[in-house]
């Protein structure tokens, strides 16, 4: 099974480059809104990409993140990808090398000579458009680049429209590896479904839709039995070489990676089970403990007021504005995490407990009762003091928030409780994100912008996804009557 | 807590069915001064909810520009939801809403920005007949208004349609949500009986909670009245050192629905010649009917679909007998997946009852389902296409070029939560139910713009559904179009008499 790689990168802005930053990556969405740019249609393992500024919002009244020590700004880029990070890596340097050195370039430490910035004057648009269009004459190879061996050496800025090194890209991915930043907890909605098969899933249950249509127009859904329209979409499946795919198993594990999942789940238990046998006493003598202390902290900690409603209501705004133009919405949220260790230690728990959860319960496209997720992880950063979610879901940041207050509060106020500013919480998981709105105001001012959003299939929803799985797994083998009825039902 | 029954404007808890006539003043202040002068005097015929109007009736709600004007102090007027002090042409608003294409604010008749004159105000005029609304508008100096300090944008007429029709012809109006609070405590119906503070600021709300409520600071210069602020005004349920300008006021989402009668009922003559009613040998007529029963979920004269899935009930049927029958049930038992009242279908997507999650069935689906409540007040306006609504007579009717349609109105504490999320998580969600392109059929976004925007509708029954399709690829035929619109807030009779002595 492909396992789908969650990709953070954190890179350090350089000083009073933030702006450059920002314009190449607005100038990259301005070529994407206008269908000019195919980066990420290019990559084909990729599902969800983005890039965001992370520096402090300076929002009054949200969850103190202003007052925080300064927060130098940092470059995230993030990505969901079918395999290995990095092939990725080495595939978003080929499809477009010239973007990726003048967008880095501007954080530090970026291993490319520094005689080679003089490029970010050049227009980015200059690069992007040699992508829309492969066999225009912007690139050709140059032999001289291509056998420089030291990348300190001078190169001359035309060097960058030629083919790059190995070493440059080597040198590129070490220093990605080394800004990697892994997840806390990581939860995929549609597990082991890569994007060329979500892709070609919906094709083909576009096209036996389109066949129980026409088995509408003449007449024949009424006469046809359940078993009688299923050999009907079986056939046409036969009859179509460009779904034979379909009649063959594609399935999500081979029985190796089955037994290690599961041995890796009981030996969890196991151990967690063993250790509350054998260290009962002085683990239940930490754990009273750790009640004590919770309860102490969570009398003592306050919960955020907003004093400026107008400045709340603006910072929203400005957020909302990128939201809603698709099906899917990014969200970036970043919190400041409580100081001292008791809150470093419990979050982390707790991010233990979840990555198990969203591993071995929550594989089935719903967190914790939430089904609109494709991809969210929290991620701990800035040598431990903040907090970053990102997730990607369907459907409006009202409901996706109301889902997050009806249906998953405790969990999200384990999380949440230990981060500044969060609504008045009670052992841990009481109360908390159940502050409806209160609960909303501190997700809002914690959100920031996100410059360059991608997604690979922007019309369907995790529930869709899944379900076009389950028609495409319908289609082969002997079913019971009933579940040819309950495989139908999914039309 | 007990309900503050004569600081609530009745109009929110209560709808007028015997005061049949109603018209809507839109007003834009030019002079302040002026303006609050009248406003004391029409202030003083607003009706409580104590009281029980037989013969008229006068309300009062204002724009965030018209408090503005009135000369509320700027902590008070930031104070007010995002929603209502962005207005509901706000560009990110206009996506959620479904306001682009021929619903775009910029041809709205009222409250868009290419209508000449921004909405300060809204009179709202309810009498037993018109004879008696004119005596009302005479006693109010209506044809006066430029001596008032204010300016007419708009005067919206009201029409009311035989037995409680909407101009399609179906009933509407069925289910509202009756409030716990004024309620009998009632074993069977405690699910659906949502609190007050989901309608009225200054009660708990669904979540145990007080909603947001704008603040008033207790020395507000500029107010002069014998009566000090502090005896107008209880002292806010979250910051205690600020007056509570919202207590028993309310949220009015205001929005003037035109209905294209003759291109609704084209298309279902259309469509119907693609779909199969599940019995043998039934008359077109009936198949018609049944089709756009299943887009609606209910048959014309209210009956639900998931009492009576393929024909409407007969005069003697249970079904039809009272309202309380016809809004007297749940989803999940019966229609699990579907089979009778479609997925998609407009009254169950606008109030899903148990079919949500979590725990479809249950009591926590009810739950979440009082969470996005609404308290609808609209009036129907203009003549009907088919005066009887005969359903032979609407199927063969042409349009006549009359406009006609509904002044939706209606009342949240959360324009956010109640409304707004009605309108985008559920109407013109496409993946509502688990669907893949079915916004609601009846007043969806189908934007054809859109790639894939067609817009479908399925049919669920076994063995395996039906669909219509080219909701979204009729040109004009958008069975609906908004015209106009606008974001109130209707504030309870002291804080109005309050903000008329600003």
């Amino acid at each position: 099974m492909v396992r789908q790689t969650d990709i953070a990168l954190l890179c350090p802005i350089l000083p009073n480059r933030i702006e450059e930053v920002r314009a190449l990556l607005l100038g990259l969405r301005a070529e994407m809104d206008a269908g000019n740019s195919v980066l990420f249609d290019r990559l084909p393992e990729n599902h969800f990409v983005r890039w965001v500024i992370i520096e402090e919002t300076g929002v009054s009244g949200g969850p103190e993140l202003s007052r925080e020590a300064v927060f130098a700004p940092q470059l995230l880029f993030s990505s969901n990808v079918d395999g290995l990070a990095e092939d990725y890596f080495y595939g978003l340097l080929t499809v477009d090398f010239p973007f990726i050195v003048k967008l880095y370039s501007l954080c530090a430490g970026f291993p490319v000579p520094s005689s080679l910035s003089s490029l970010s004057s050049l227009s980015s648009l200059s690069s992007l458009s040699s992508l829309s269009s492969p066999s225009s004459p912007s690139s050709p190879s140059s032999p001289s680049s291509l056998s420089s061996p030291s990348l300190s050496s001078p190169s001359s800025p035309s060097s960058l429209q030629s083919e790059p090194t190995l070493a440059m890209k080597q040198a590129i991915v070490r220093y990605w590896l080394h800004h990697r930043v892994p997840s806390a907890a990581y939860y995929v909605g549609a597990v082991g479904l890569t994007r060329a098969r979500i892709k070609r899933e919906q094709r083909l249950v576009e096209s036996l839709q389109g066949v129980l249509d026409d088995m509408q127009r003449s007449g024949q859904l009424q006469q046809r039995s359940a078993l009688e329209i299923r050999a009907h979409l079986q056939a046409f499946v036969r009859a179509t070489p460009e779904f034979w795919w379909a009649l063959q198993s594609e399935s999500r594990a081979t029985w190796q990676e089955t037994l290690l999942f599961i041995g890796k789940g009981v030996a969890v238990v196991a151990v967690v089970l063993g250790a509350l046998c054998l260290f009962w006493l002085p683990l239940l003598l930490i754990g009273l403990l750790w009640l004590c202390l919770l309860r102490y902290h969570e009398m003592r900690d306050g919960e955020a007021e907003i004093d400026d409603w107008r400045g709340h209501h603006d910072h929203i705004a400005r957020i909302a504005v990128e939201e809603d133009h698709i099906l899917q919405n990014p969200m970036v949220s970043v919190t400041a995490i409580k100081p001292g260790l008791f809150r470093q230690l419990t979050l982390r728990g707790v991010f233990a407990v979840i990555h198990f959860a969203a591993e071995y319960l929550f594989n089935r496209g719903h967190l914790g009762g939430i089904n609109s997720i494709h991809f969210a992880r929290w991620m701990i950063i800035d040598k431990g003091r903040k907090l970053l979610f990102l997730s990607n879901y369907d459907g409006s940041w009202e409901r996706y928030l109301g889902d997050f207050v009806d249906r998953a509060a405790d969990g999200l106020t384990a999380v949440w409780s230990n981060t500044r500013g969060f609504p008045a919480t009670r052992w841990l998981i009481k109360q908390g994100a159940r502050h409806e709105q209160k609960f909303k105001d501190y997700a809002r001012a914690s959100q920031l912008s996100t410059q360059v959003w991608y997604t690979a299939y922007r019309r369907l929803s995790v529930s869709n996804v899944l379900n076009n799985a389950a028609i495409r797994e319908g289609l082969r083998g002997r079913l019971s009557h009933d579940e040819v009825t309950r495989w139908l039902r999914r039309f | 807590m007990s309900i503050e029954s004569g600081d609530i404007q009745a109009i929110i808890l209560r709808g007028y069915p015997r005061l049949r006539a109603a018209r809507f003043y839109l007003l834009t202040i030019k002079d302040a001064s002026a303006a609050r002068d009248w406003l004391r005097g029409v202030a003083g015929r607003v009706v409580p909810f104590e009281q029980k109007a037989q013969i008229e009736a006068v309300h009062l709600a204002f724009t965030h520009s018209g408090l503005s004007a009135l000369g509320l102090p700027q902590q008070t007027l930031d104070s007010f939801s995002r929603e209502f002090r962005e207005g509901m042409t706000a560009p990110h608003r206009r996506r959620s809403l479904g306001d682009h294409g021929i619903n775009s604010p910029q041809g709205w008749q009222w409250g868009g920005g290419a209508s000449a004159h921004r909405v300060d105000l809204l009179l709202m005029l309810y009498a037993k007949d018109e004879a008696q609304l004119s005596t009302l508008e005479h006693a109010l100096l209506l044809s006066r208004l430029s001596e008032q300090g204010l300016e007419r944008v708009g005067t919206l007429e009201s029409e009311a349609l035989p037995n409680s029709k909407e101009h399609f012809g179906f009933r509407d109006g069925v289910s509202q949500p009756a409030i716990r609070e004024l309620s009998e405590p009632c074993e069977t119906d405690d699910a659906r009986q949502v609190r007050i503070g989901e309608f009225v600021l200054g009660y708990k709300n669904e979540y145990g909670e007080y909603p947001h409520s704008p603040t008033l600071p207790p020395e507000s210069a500029g107010y002069s009245a014998s009566t000090s602020l502090q005896d107008r005004l209880s002292s806010h349920p979250i910051q205690s050192e600020q007056l509570d300008f919202g207590r028993n006021g309310s949220y009015l989402v205001f929005r003037q629905i035109e209905q294209n009668v003759a291109a609704f009922w084209r298309y279902i003559n259309r469509a119907a010649d693609t779909v199969h009613h599940p019995l043998a040998d039934v008359d077109e007529v009936l198949k018609r009917h049944w089709l756009a029963a299943k887009m609606v979920g209910r048959w014309m004269d209210g009956a639900p679909l998931v009492h009576c899935p393929y024909q409407p009930p007969s005069d003697e049927d249970p079904a039809k007998t009272t309202l309380g029958r016809a809004n007297d049930f749940s989803y999940h038992k019966k229609d699990p997946h579907g089979y009778l009242c479609p997925l998609g279908a407009h009254i169950r997507r606008t109030h899903p009852r148990d079919a949500l999650e979590p725990g479809p069935g249950t009591g926590r689906s009810w739950d979440v389902n009082r969470r996005h409540r609404i308290m609808r007040r609209g009036r129907a306006y203009g003549k009907p296409l088919v005066g009887d609504f005969d359903l032979d007579a609407l199927l063969k009717a042409e349009d006549d070029g009359e406009s006609r349609g509904l002044h939706f109105l209606c009342f949240n504490a959360n324009i956010a939560r109640q409304f707004e999320f009605i309108q985008q998580s559920w109407v013109n969600n496409k993946k509502f139910a688990e669907l893949y392109n079915d916004a609601d059929p009846l007043i969806g976004d189908h934007d054809p713009r859109e790639e894939g925007g067609d817009g479908q509708f399925t049919i669920q029954q076994s063995p395996v559904r039906q669909r219509v399709t080219g909701l979204g690829t009729l040109g004009a035929g958008h069975f609906t179009r908004v015209v106009g619109g606008a974001y109130f807030f209707m504030p309870g009779i002291h804080a109005l008499q309050v903000l008329v002595n600003m």
